[in-house]
C-alpha cells in the first residue's frame, strides 16, 4: 500500500479484514459445534482461529499504521 | 435434485476470497448430511465445475473476478436446472437482489448467518423452497416495488385518451371494439395507436402492450 484514497481504503477493508472476519466467524461457529462431538478436533478449529485473529490483526495495524503515516 | 435418501447433499461452493471459501467448506464437511464436492474461485470456474459435478447446491458469492455470482447464476439456470443456487450476499451486495432473482437465484443468506441458518438454507433450497433472509426479504420488496420507477417514463407524455386506447389495447381489443368502447371512429384510433407507438417508442401493438405491462399501466 503506497497511497490509500478513501475508495482503496474501503476495497482493502472489504477485500482484506471484513472477509477475514467472516472466515473467522464461520471458523467460532465450526468450533463451536465440534466442540461437543470432537474436542481434539475442536483444539484444531482454535489453533486455526488463534492465527486467523493474528492475521488479521496484522493487516488491520498495517493499514492503521499507513493511514497515520498519511497525516 | 437427490435429497438425503440419495446420500449427502453435493454442494460446490463458488467464492473468491480463499479465507471464506475454506472455512465454508470446513464447516459443511462437519454435517454428515452435507458434502463438499467442489470448489469455484469465480463464476467461469463455477459454471465448469457444475456442468462436471452437477451439484444439488451451489453456494454463490456476489462479487467475483472475471464472472460475479448474478451473471454466474444466469448461465447456470441453462446449463444446471436441477441445481439450487443459494447465494450468498456480504455488506453492500444489496442492490443485486432482484437481478439475482430474475437470473434464477433460489434463496439468500448473508454471509455472517449462523451455520445453523446456513444447513436450514440448504436442506429447503434442496427440497425445492426458496429462502430469503428476513433483512433482505425487507430489501428485495423494495426493490421490487420500485423496479418500475423511473424519473421521467415516456408514457407520461401520452394523452389521457391516448392512455385509454393503451390500456384497451392491452385488454386485448381490436381496433373497431376501442372505437366503439371510447365512441370515437377507427380512423381516430389508428391515429392514437400511430401517436402511442411513437412516444413509447415501440415497434407495434404487441410491444405497446409489452411496456403497458412491464410498466404496470395495466394489470393482466
Amino acid at each position: 500500500m503506497s497511497s490509500l484514497d478513501p475508495i482503496q481504503l474501503a476495497n482493502e477493508l472489504h477485500d482484506g479484514v471484513i472477509q477475514e472476519m467472516s472466515a473467522l466467524l464461520l471458523q467460532l461457529e465450526t468450533y463451536q459445534r465440534r466442540l461437543e462431538k470432537d474436542p481434539v478436533a475442536a483444539r484444531a478449529d482454535l489453533d486455526r482461529i488463534k492465527f486467523q485473529l493474528r492475521e488479521t490483526l496484522g493487516h488491520i495495524r498495517q493499514i492503521v499504521t499507513h493511514l497515520r503515516d498519511e497525516d | 435434485m437427490s435429497e438425503t435418501e440419495n446420500g449427502p447433499i453435493r454442494i460446490l461452493i463458488a467464492e473468491d476470497h480463499a479465507v471464506v471459501r475454506q472455512a465454508l467448506s470446513v464447516m459443511l464437511e462437519m454435517e454428515s448430511d452435507v458434502t463438499v464436492v467442489g470448489e469455484a474461485v469465480d463464476g467461469e470456474q463455477a459454471i465448469t465445475l457444475c456442468q462436471e459435478l452437477n451439484p444439488d447446491l451451489v453456494l454463490m458469492d456476489v462479487r467475483m473476478e472475471r464472472m460475479d455470482g448474478v451473471e454466474a447464476t444466469r448461465k447456470l439456470r441453462g446449463i444446471c436446472p436441477d441445481t439450487a443456487i443459494l447465494i450468498l450476499t456480504g455488506f453492500g451486495d444489496e442492490g443485486i437482489l432482484l437481478q439475482a432473482v430474475e437470473a434464477g437465484a433460489h434463496g439468500f443468506l448473508l454471509k455472517d448467518a449462523s451455520s445453523e441458518e446456513l444447513i436450514e438454507a440448504i436442506h429447503r433450497l434442496v427440497k425445492g423452497e426458496s429462502l430469503v433472509t428476513p433483512s433482505l426479504l425487507r430489501r428485495l420488496l423494495d426493490e421490487i416495488a420500485h423496479r418500475h420507477e423511473e424519473p421521467h417514463p415516456v408514457h407520461n407524455q401520452l394523452t389521457p385518451r391516448e392512455m385509454e386506447v393503451l390500456k384497451a389495447l392491452a385488454r386485448g381489443l381490436r381496433n373497431e371494439d376501442i372505437a366503439r368502447e371510447l365512441v370515437i371512429s377507427e380512423k381516430t384510433v389508428k391515429t392514437h395507436l400511430t401517436s402511442i407507438f411513437s412516444k413509447l417508442q415501440v415497434e407495434g401493438r404487441s410491444q405497446a402492450i409489452i411496456y403497458a405491462i412491464r410498466h404496470g399501466l395495466v394489470t393482466i
